[in-house]
């Protein structure tokens, strides 16, 4: 009969082990926490022409409590035109449009709060060259 | 340990360590604006910032315990007296901006105002007497740095009042009204009915 290899563990495969439960750990709290994905204008894009719309995508459960997008010149005056839009969905998008922006810094301030009762909100920037 | 692993290792920690900055959790169950316990708790919010409003207060003629907090109020404070004021600060960024808390009544009278500081643990504090019902206005001002909006602008108000007569809902007063009229009533009768049926002495 044959006899069968004792089943050795490195500590490559330890830690190999740690990885994976890390990463598994991560992907569900990912879903379920809400975290920016993807904007436009991207941070600290420098951009040439800017049709006025800004764009957010969310991950995660978004709820529809008090969302905010907002778009302040390098004053401090909103430039936006307070008509920030929230669409739930697998991927939750957070709009809003601005007023014709002349060249120089801008800076997005952001906020959605999921169903779980966490804040993702922040700061964003973006220029607009002559 | 080869570099492979190390970097795979490295790119876990990462990646995990990523979930706690993503979003600010709040603390559990709290009475909100309306009375109802929720997640949610005592929100308040503008359009710049949002915060967890909480004010915990003791009966009077004791001192504030920190061992022994009463459960917090939201922003419609029942008795006067001395208060503690919390406010989590929600918004990440704003813990590394000064933030400073201002309680004035409705008539400009300031009873606290708090230096410029920043709230690392996300929480400022301040405790105040309230000697007089009435309204109130926590005023927090952030300088924030990246905005560049005036404070005067920016600033998150959150109107509470103190120690206001609770009104009575209308079909709740009612209701006494009318049962306070029948038992009138009933001991009117009980004491003049008696007397009216007695016979009247004939000479």
């Amino acid at each position: 009969m044959r006899k069968l290899k004792p089943m050795t563990f490195t500590s490559h495969k330890i830690t190999l082990c740690i990885v994976l439960l890390s990463t598994l750990t991560y992907l569900p709290a990912l879903h379920a926490e809400g975290v920016l994905l993807a904007g436009q204008p991207q941070d600290n894009a420098e951009l040439t022409k800017f049709d006025g719309k800004i764009n957010l995508s969310f991950s995660g459960n978004v709820s529809e409590r008090w969302p905010s997008l907002l778009v302040v010149d390098s004053t401090g005056t909103r430039v936006d035109n307070k008509d920030v839009a929230l669409v739930i969905g697998p991927r939750s998008k957070l709009t809003a449009s601005t007023k014709t922006l002349a060249a120089g810094p801008y800076v997005i301030r952001y906020r959605v709060v999921t169903e779980d009762g966490l804040i993702v909100s922040g700061i964003r920037r973006f220029t607009i060259k002559n | 340990m080869n570099q492979l692993t190390k970097n795979l290792i490295s790119a876990a920690l990462l990646l995990t360590s990523s979930t706690v900055f993503a979003s600010i959790p709040l603390g559990g169950v709290r009475k909100s604006t309306d009375g109802k316990y929720d997640l949610y708790g005592c929100m308040q919010s503008n359009d710049y910032y949002i915060a967890n409003f909480a004010a915990f207060q003791t009966p009077v003629g004791k001192a504030i315990d920190p061992k022994k907090m009463p459960p917090p109020e939201c922003v419609t404070l029942p008795a006067l007296g001395q208060t503690q004021i919390a406010v989590d600060l929600l918004d990440k960024d704003v813990r590394h901006k000064e933030v400073s808390m201002k309680i004035s009544g409705d008539k400009g009278e300031v009873l606290l105002e708090t230096p410029p500081t920043m709230a690392k643990q996300g929480v400022i504090t301040g405790t105040v007497d309230f000697k007089t019902k009435g309204a109130y206005t926590v005023v927090l001002t952030i300088t924030d740095n990246d905005l560049h909006t005036p404070t005067e602008i920016s600033a998150l108000r959150i109107p509470i009042t103190v120690a206001m007569d609770i009104v009575e809902p209308a079909s709740k007063s009612a209701m006494l009204s009318f049962f306070g009229f029948m038992a009138a009533l009933a001991i009117a009768l009980a004491v003049l009915l008696p007397r009216f049926l007695k016979p009247k002495a004939t000479a």
